[in-house]
């Protein structure tokens, strides 16, 4: 197996646009948790992720710019002043072994992958190595890899308390319960998505926009009610089944929709990696 | 501290690129001449202090009024932040006292008098000065935490956990650092980085590097291993001399060199720089060294130049300059699997991880037989820091950190 067979090519934007163009890349359904920044030169600059924009949206990043400029101000800015800095970068010449390595040792969901010149290739994320793992048996229950404690939340909270404790959390997604039964999911997407269609036209509106007033609907309205779950007895290679085939980017574990855990793309790799050995991995990905 | 602006953003552009430069000054105009004040606890020793030297001629040169502060204390202080450091770092049988917080705290609002507090963005670097944001007159601060405090000890971080939920925002070198409680600040993961234009990085002549070994009773004809850090029991010194006895039987004739410095933050310093020497002393060809024997930055970078594999086995690590400083200067590195470590070693790329001090003489071992394979990992280990730790990302980090807070 090569690089090539698990690169994969991911949206990206040029360092000099706006933020906006990163919010309507980030809030689309079906797309990528974070985009590639790239210079003129397709020279990678950062990345930037749903939950960066949900956070400046929101006021917890970018707080100068906000005061001096409203939201409307700051999603004009250029994307280059909120990325992350490019991190995680390795050569096209690179093994694939050596990926799954990096990334189960440090718990880290891709890696960039570039040329000689340091142009930008593309990304190798968990879904690249799960994309692999396809109607494979592992041996491994769900139950002694999946995730607690839980952060959740009921369809009465609004978007914007949700998406605040996604923030403080640092999580992508809050599954909702009521009366201790799972009812739905809701992500980061889910919110950037909402906002999108509520303010269509954004970047027309001739006064700033009040994100709490955008997000002040409730959870219920916008949650995912066909949520895609998993048993804690089920063998790992079920939930990576899962995983690809609804592309989602984590599965609640539950028994009769009393949620127990959850288990995200990334816990699925790390732990395989760890507990099979890259080599394993790698193999029955060939297979 | 004075730190004269000695290098400019430009004389990175061989390294770097023309446009990483360019896109430096452009994120670096829009908070131009704002006052950057960074405070820590040691003018030397430690990557703190190492960052910091470089940084703040870097920030000045792009056009940043930066300010490094050093926090006057005694040792009974530094006794104190010691501990709070271990139990940050996890060491459960630590217990802060009243007595030994109210030490902390007086010696903090002291220095709040003395230094120069008032900057549009105060940078607070681990836990010695946190208590200073009592004091604030003006600016956005922000905490920059460089060690790993993912499992910290409970009373202590109950303690210092009032301070940091003070700050405007935090700064982590890893996302399983930040503490599970922390909520409603801002956080911002950082990797740190070094300076490969600086003294202890920069390229030297093979004749400067021969004079040094020779000054110091190194052969440079025998194999050479080392680890560069601090006396202290998380970097596992006496591991590292156990390490070389179980190598010398393989390859009789190989050296190692123990190199750290002492900080005056760090009052453990002195008693593990004691045991090392003294369990060194049972055997031959350990070269245990210091500041106090001469050895500066020109020096360390020297010894690391000489060494066919360099060694880091400590047992809890922030992130391990160290680690990034021999990897830059293309030498393979054998490591422990803690903190940083697994961003920068990658297992068979640019060197070895090991989880026993046994894996680790067996993997010196076959570098030191295996030239090609050495000089294989060390070249992937310096285009690793090349892509990933130097400098120049620090920099427009620290500077999308300011625009956030104060820029325009």
């Amino acid at each position: 197996m090569q690089i090539s067979d698990l690169l994969l090519t991911r949206p990206s934007i040029r360092w000099d646009d706006q933020l906006l163009l990163a919010l309507n890349i980030l809030g689309g359904k079906h797309t990528p948790y974070r985009v590639v920044v790239i210079d003129e030169k397709s020279r990678i600059k950062g990345v930037i992720s749903g939950r960066r924009i949900l956070e400046v949206l929101l006021g917890r990043r970018g707080e100068a710019l906000r005061v001096k400029k409203g939201i409307k101000g700051i999603l004009k800015e250029p994307v280059s002043l909120f990325l992350d800095e490019a991190r995680n970068i390795f050569p096209e010449n690179s093994t694939p072994k050596t990926i799954l390595q990096y990334m189960a040792e440090n718990n880290i969901g891709y890696v960039l992958i570039v040329d000689d010149n340091g142009m930008f290739k593309g990304v190798i994320d968990e879904i690249s190595i799960l994309n692999k793992l396809k109607n494979k048996v592992f041996s491994l229950k769900v139950k002694d890899i999946m995730k607690h404690p839980l952060v959740t939340v009921s369809p009465e909270n609004t978007l914007f308390e949700a998406a605040n404790l996604m923030v403080d959390f640092r999580i992508r997604r809050v599954c909702v319960i009521e009366n201790d039964i799972m009812v739905g999911i809701l992500t980061v997407t889910d919110i950037l998505n909402h906002i999108l269609i509520k303010e269509k036209y954004l970047e027309l509106l001739i006064y700033d926009v009040d994100v709490k007033e955008v997000l002040n609907d409730k959870v219920e309205n916008v949650m995912s009610t066909d949520v895609i779950s998993v048993d804690p007895e089920n063998d790992l290679g079920e939930a990576v089944d899962k995983i690809v085939k609804y592309n989602v980017s984590c599965l609640p574990v539950s028994i009769k929709r009393r949620l127990l855990g959850v288990l995200c793309r990334i816990d699925m790799v790390t732990s395989l990696v760890k507990i099979k050995g890259a080599s394993d991995i790698l193999n029955m990905m060939h297979g | 501290m004075k730190t004269p602006v000695t290098r400019q953003v430009s004389d990175y552009e061989p390294i770097v690129g023309k446009d990483e430069v360019k896109s430096i000054i452009e994120l670096a105009e829009r908070v131009k001449g704002a006052k950057v004040i960074h405070v820590n606890a040691t003018p030397y020793g430690g990557g703190v202090a190492e960052i910091l030297k470089s940084i703040i001629p870097l920030a000045q040169s792009v056009g940043l009024n930066a300010k490094w502060q050093v926090l006057q204390a005694n040792s009974d202080f530094f006794i104190i932040t010691k501990k709070l450091h271990n139990a940050l770092q996890g060491d459960t049988s630590i217990e802060l006292t009243k007595d030994m917080q109210d030490t902390y705290l007086k010696v903090n609002s002291l220095n709040a008098e003395l230094l120069d507090l008032d900057g549009d963005v105060v940078m607070i670097h681990d836990p010695q000065p946190l208590p200073l944001i009592n004091y604030r007159k003006s600016g956005k601060w922000v905490w920059r935490c460089h060690i790993d405090t993912s499992s910290p000890n409970e009373q202590v971080w109950s303690f210092l956990k009032y301070f940091v939920e003070k700050y405007d925002a935090l700064v982590f070198s890893r996302e399983t650092y930040v503490p599970y409680d922390v909520r409603g600040v801002k956080i911002f993961i950082r990797y740190p980085s070094i300076d490969p234009l600086s003294n202890k990085n920069k390229p030297l002549r093979q004749t400067e590097i021969l004079e040094i070994l020779e000054k110091f009773g190194l052969d440079p004809d025998r194999p050479i291993i080392g680890q560069v850090a601090r006396f202290d029991p998380w970097k596992n010194p006496l591991g590292v001399i156990d390490v070389y006895r179980k190598v010398k039987e393989k390859i009789p004739d190989i050296q190692l060199t123990l190199i750290g410095s002492f900080a005056h933050d760090d009052p453990e310093g002195v008693d593990w720089y004691n045991k090392t020497v003294n369990y060194a002393k049972k055997f031959r060809d350990i070269y245990v060294l210091t500041n106090l024997d001469g050895v500066g930055d020109v020096e360390v970078n020297a010894f690391q130049r000489s060494f066919n594999v360099a060694l880091q086995l400590s047992i809890r690590e922030g992130f391990g300059l160290a680690v990034t400083e021999a990897l830059w200067k293309g030498i393979p590195v054998v490591a422990t699997r803690v903190g940083g470590i697994p961003l920068q070693v990658i297992d068979g790329v640019t060197g070895f991880l090991v989880d026993t001090l046994d894996e680790a003489a067996e993997r010196i071992v076959l570098l030191i037989r295996r030239q090609w394979l050495a000089r294989e990992l060390g070249q992937a280990g310096m285009e690793h820091v090349r892509r990933n730790f130097l400098i120049t990302k620090d920099l427009k980090d620290y500077l999308r950190i300011h625009i956030e807070l104060v820029g325009g």
